[in-house]
């Protein structure tokens, strides 16, 4: 199936191809209004269920490829995952345990306090403009496209388990 | 010792958070984008994920080839009657257009000016758009092996798209007209009024009300609000003439862009403006959520630079006439800076 040596590195994989998708170009607007944020679903994920494999690292190194890609200022992104993992982290006992429909709904409001936080910073470097439709979508798509991404890292954390 | 590694082990989580945090900010607040160690990292990830995307976007290629293929067996027939038609015009037009070019280098060579310098042109995909509310950026999948260098020119068969401003292996980020980040040297085409476009990042320019001009066209064209993908025309001073609908052209100045691309068109104007300047709106001419190709214009002294702008061995083909015609480029050739 897959090389012994490349298992434990599923979960930063599938954070790299989340970035690559995430930022794909496809000619359709409604695309861009709904985009989710794949990376925040991917490592709310990893954290909850295999942390010793997905730390801090991994959001900064993800958070840092996205501003990278869409030249934003290099940090601001690695900088809002971090804070909205350490959230993630504080509550993880009371998450895993959670229905999976509640975890959606946490999912997006998350990834609204990361735009948030971005929102508060960019407006302190370059002023409070944003593509409010962009901001708001994203949380909504974000919770909407939760449920297949979610299922396909359960596939994925699977194969693994097999695989061990 | 053991007690000070027994107190990192118990604080592990909190240490490294705090110091990667911290190393954000630092980043944030001390890198500009053009330092050299940044942008050895920007090509690194560029060139690990841009091969991804271009794999991802597979199945789209496949669909626009097949649909194209079916389109095009359709419709040759007809084509081929228009075509023909369009070429017999097209020699009668091309005979007056040789004759035009050789009377403007006559004119050039009597004012001792300079001959306009050639651009190359190269086609590249888009394969990545910036996702973040923040920030218009594309990638591109054509970069350094392609002859790409920073400051090309992007242009769409609209008009102008953007430069180009971290450079791979083999992709390119372009800055967009509409990030906050860029500024564009134009002219107004019609009154040759100078000004400067910058991004707005789809910020709605509320346009004051009460100062309003009197033209009922131009009330109508006001910009009040939304989602309006429009960008500001500054440092237009309130006397020069400037009308609602009139075309905005780059000016070639600041040795960027070459002189004459398409940037946009005024839909919205207030002469008394703020200070000195008049606020001015415009509507872009490229509609940037669906650019899918754009035409990279590179300089012919940057090494590498590939095809000409009539295509070749890096370009897949002759630019189209409409994008031609908006660019500015007559006879393979764009007008000098």
């Amino acid at each position: 199936m897959m090389p012994a040596f490349l298992i434990p590195w599923l979960p930063g994989m599938t954070l790299i191809l989340a970035v690559a998708v995430q930022e794909l170009a496809l000619g359709w607007q409604g695309w861009g209004v709904l985009r989710p944020d794949l990376v925040l679903i991917c490592l709310f994920y990893w954290r909850l269920y295999r942390p010793d494999r997905c730390g801090m690292g991994w959001a900064f190194i993800t958070g840092l490829m996205v501003d990278v890609m869409t030249r934003l200022p290099l940090g601001l992104t690695a900088f809002t995952q971090i804070l909205v993992i350490l959230l993630i982290t504080r509550f993880a006992n009371r998450l895993r345990v959670a229905h999976f429909l509640f975890l959606v709904l946490v999912m997006g409001v998350a990834v609204l306090l990361e735009q948030g936080f971005q929102w508060a910073i960019m407006s302190l470097l370059q002023g409070p403009d944003a593509r409010w439709a962009l901001f708001w979508g994203r949380g909504v798509a974000t919770a909407l496209w939760a449920g297949p991404v979610v299922a396909g890292l359960i596939w994925i954390h699977r194969l693994w388990v097999e695989n061990a | 010792m053991d007690s000070f590694f027994s107190l990192f082990k118990q604080y592990r989580h909190g240490i490294v958070a705090s110091t990667l945090l911290l190393t954000a900010v630092f980043l944030m607040l001390s890198l500009h984008t053009g330092a050299i160690g940044f942008r050895a990292v920007q090509v690194f990830l560029l060139d690990v994920t841009g091969p991804i995307q271009q794999v991802l976007l597979w199945p789209r290629e496949v669909y626009r080839w097949g649909a194209a293929g079916v389109e095009e067996w359709v419709a040759v027939h007809d084509e081929n009657v228009r075509l023909r038609q369009e070429l017999a015009r097209t020699r009668f037009r091309r005979g007056r257009l040789e004759e035009a070019l050789a009377e403007n280098s006559r004119l050039r060579a009597l004012l001792g000016m300079p001959m306009a310098r050639g651009y190359l042109a190269l086609t590249a995909q888009v394969v990545g758009s910036a996702s973040s509310a923040f920030a218009r950026s594309m990638v591109l999948n054509a970069g350094e092996t392609d002859g790409v260098r920073m400051d090309a020119v992007a242009v769409a068969p609209d008009g102008l798209v953007g430069r180009v401003v971290t450079v791979g292996r083999s992709h390119a980020v372009v800055l967009t007209l509409m990030d906050l980040n860029s500024r564009v040297p134009v002219r107004v085409q019609r009154t040759r009024a100078p000004g400067v476009v910058t991004g707005t990042n789809d910020r709605s320019l509320v346009m004051n009300l009460d100062e309003r001009p009197p033209d009922p066209m131009a009330i109508d064209g006001i910009a009040t609000g939304g989602n309006q993908n429009l960008l500001n025309l500054e440092f237009v001073s309130k006397k020069a003439p400037v009308g609602m609908g009139d075309l905005v052209v780059t000016s070639g100045t600041g040795g960027i862009f070459p002189r004459g691309l398409v940037v946009g068109r005024v839909v919205a104007l207030n002469p008394q403006g703020v200070g000195l300047f008049q606020k001015v709106a415009l509507a872009p001419a490229v509609d940037f959520d669906r650019v899918e190709e754009v035409q990279l214009l590179l300089h012919p002294l940057s090494p590498g630079a590939g095809a000409t702008v009539d295509g070749g061995p890096t370009g897949e083909g002759p630019m189209p006439p409409a994008a031609r015609e908006s660019m500015g480029l007559t006879g393979g050739v764009a007008p000098g800076r």
